[in-house]
């Protein structure tokens, strides 16, 4: 599915967040949000899944405006996972990413065998096949950030939508997650991810988009938007950029503007 | 297995508390006496066949029924309520007293007796108890919940202070009404929570409330436990938060509102039940909410008898013993889960 936002104004409060976005989010590819903080990543992703309404411009799916589907009919299209997670209750591993499944399911309607399949599926794709008969309370952060994706994961949206799922994560997981995000966009979907890490957003995701103080600042192939002025410009640092292999791999050290000589 | 084991030991200590409550009391009847009042009055035996004196059967039929019955009902309603009120603030702490739930109810249900709307119809209590509870739980959560959060600290505290006002609103209308000592009478009872003198009439007042919220709240099992992450994670799962919450508050106050309109206060229940049916069945609301509302009803009728029991005069109050018996177990459920307090 093909996500676009059109001039998108959005507001928290009284503070214009998004000042006019353009974008376009194009099904297949992996495409990684990246800007310094407070720049609008997570309004953006939340815009997106139809969370927030923009004030003017419009984000649309395939063409029809997010806000013209109920929460259900958006749930089945988009998934999204939070920054933030509070959990409330002792639920075991299974039932909360049978959560997930919840915009597929009737209202009373019990648990069908193609739920269980997306979860158990889920499940093994965030390396927690094993964690599914614990109680969520008892997980390590990292344990608990890869149950929240495969909730996110067990809705088997065409869209998926996640803000900075790796903090929390160990360097393997986190590299094993950004793995299966890539998968799920090599099988056609549409995958956003915010990223504060420079270098896994290089090595992994295909465009990125680099937000500053609520604007595109760039959007394209990440060798187009990960330069050396852009970057300078966007996050208030001296970048130093590493060219390994020909031009393909390239690595970014980031030293403060005053350490520079 | 185990929650159809733990569903099914429920079940058989409500038949057998229900049973008990029958069958004790100052007058001694034979269980095969109450058997045949119970089956002569449902027209299955006639009178004759039963054999058993009047004033026997007033006593089964017209007193420890009815209190059983009413006590039955409470006891479900006020724990339906607190597991509702739980799930939708994410917080164990949640009940009918703490959100002010009971204390809106009673100010509505003696706002009724003292304007003498109780003689116009059997309802206006009962509805207007349920109108003091709807409004102070909306109250509370307009005023506890801020983009979709409702911190503990929060929650208890905004519940404190409409518990104040409505408390404070209800001394009001108790001192106006000291004049007319029947009425100033009736409000005091709110004021203790009791099943004394409960009659068919209670029964008949409490009951459809009861089945109602029951019925609604089955519904809104999934959302309750999709809410469990905050209301952004819930809306994202595809949950209509907004229509789910103003649901949740109409059938918690419901439930709430018709326990204090037929039994007064009895706090307690709404809090410690759905937290102990937590510990034993888990946190799934589908299991939860009917689980507990039998749990609620083996409570309250293994209170009131224990009230009874105690003192047969009825000066031990079943609002008293509730909070008496399950305000020290809380405290110590309290310090038992200190270690981990996230999860309190």
């Amino acid at each position: 599915m093909r996500l676009k936002m059109e001039n998108a104004r959005v507001e928290l409060g009284e503070r214009d967040v998004l000042k006019g976005v353009s974008a376009s989010f194009p099904p297949g590819a992996l495409t990684g949000v990246i800007g310094p903080n407070g720049a609008g990543k997570t309004t953006l992703l939340r815009a997106l899944a139809g969370l927030l309404p923009a004030k003017t411009g419009n984000i649309s799916l395939d063409g029809e405006p997010i806000d013209s589907f109920d929460r259900k009919e958006t749930a089945r299209r988009v998934g999204y996972l939070a920054q933030k997670q509070e959990i409330a209750f002792p639920f075991r591993v299974d039932e909360t990413v049978m959560m997930g499944r919840y915009p597929h399911q009737g209202r009373l309607s019990p648990e069908t065998e193609a739920d269980s399949e997306a979860v158990d599926a889920a499940l093994r794709d965030v390396d927690a096949a094993d964690l599914s008969r614990r109680a969520i309370n008892e997980l390590s952060g990292g344990e608990l950030q890869r149950v929240l994706i495969a909730r996110t994961l067990a809705a088997q949206t065409p869209v998926l939508l996640l803000d900075e799922p790796f903090a929390n994560l160990d360097v393997r997981h986190c590299l094993d997650i950004l793995a299966i995000l890539r998968a799920q966009a090599r099988e056609g979907r549409t995958v956003v991810v915010s990223v504060h890490d420079l270098n896994l957003a290089h090595r992994f995701c295909d465009h990125l988009l680099l937000l500053y103080e609520g604007e595109i600042l760039a959007q394209g192939d990440v060798n187009d938007v990960l330069t050396h002025r852009l970057i300078e410009k966007a996050f208030q640092v001296h970048p130093e950029i590493l060219t390994v292999n020909g031009k393909d791999e390239r690595y970014f050290i980031m030293r403060a503007l005053e350490e520079r000589e | 297995m185990r929650k159809y084991a733990l569903t099914a030991v429920l079940i058989a200590l409500a038949v057998l508390l229900a049973a008990l409550s029958v069958r004790l009391g100052v007058a001694d009847i034979g269980a095969d006496k109450i058997v045949k009042i119970i089956l002569s009055e449902l027209g299955l035996i006639s009178v004759v066949e039963a054999g058993v004196s009047a004033h026997e059967r007033a006593i089964i039929w017209h007193i420890r029924l009815p209190r059983t019955l009413t006590g039955a009902f409470v006891g479900a309603s006020l724990a339906l309520s607190g597991v509702m009120l739980q799930g939708l603030f994410r917080n164990p702490m949640a009940s009918p007293v703490v959100v002010g739930a009971s204390t809106g109810g009673a100010l509505g249900a003696t706002s009724a007796i003292a304007l003498g709307l109780g003689a116009a119809s059997i309802w206006a209590v009962p509805l207007s108890a349920f109108g003091g509870a709807l409004l102070t739980v909306f109250l509370v959560s307009l005023v506890a919940s801020h983009k979709g959060h409702t911190p503990l600290g929060s929650l208890i505290l905004c519940g404190m202070a409409v518990n104040s006002i409505a408390g404070a609103l209800t001394t009001l209308v108790l001192s106006y009404s000291v004049s007319d000592f029947e009425i100033a009478r009736q409000i005091l009872f709110w004021l203790m929570g009791s099943l004394t003198n409960r009659t068919w009439e209670h029964v008949i007042l409490v009951a459809p409330f009861s089945v109602a919220s029951a019925v609604a709240a089955a519904f809104f099992g999934r959302e309750l436990n999709l809410m469990m992450s905050g209301e952004e994670s819930a809306m994202a799962l595809g949950v209509n938060t907004a229509r789910t919450k103003a649901w949740i508050l109409v059938i918690a106050a419901a439930a709430a509102g018709a326990s204090v309109a037929v039994a007064g206060v009895v706090g307690f229940v709404g809090l410690l039940v759905p937290h102990i049916v937590r510990m034993l069945a888990g946190p799934d609301h589908r299991r939860l909410l009917p689980m507990s509302m039998i749990a609620g009803a083996v409570f309250v009728m293994g209170m009131d008898l224990l009230a009874r029991t105690l003192s047969p005069a009825g000066e031990m109050r079943l609002g008293v013993l509730s909070a008496g018996i399950g305000g020290p177990f809380f405290l110590y459920l309290i310090v038992r889960n200190r270690a981990r307090a996230e999860m309190f």
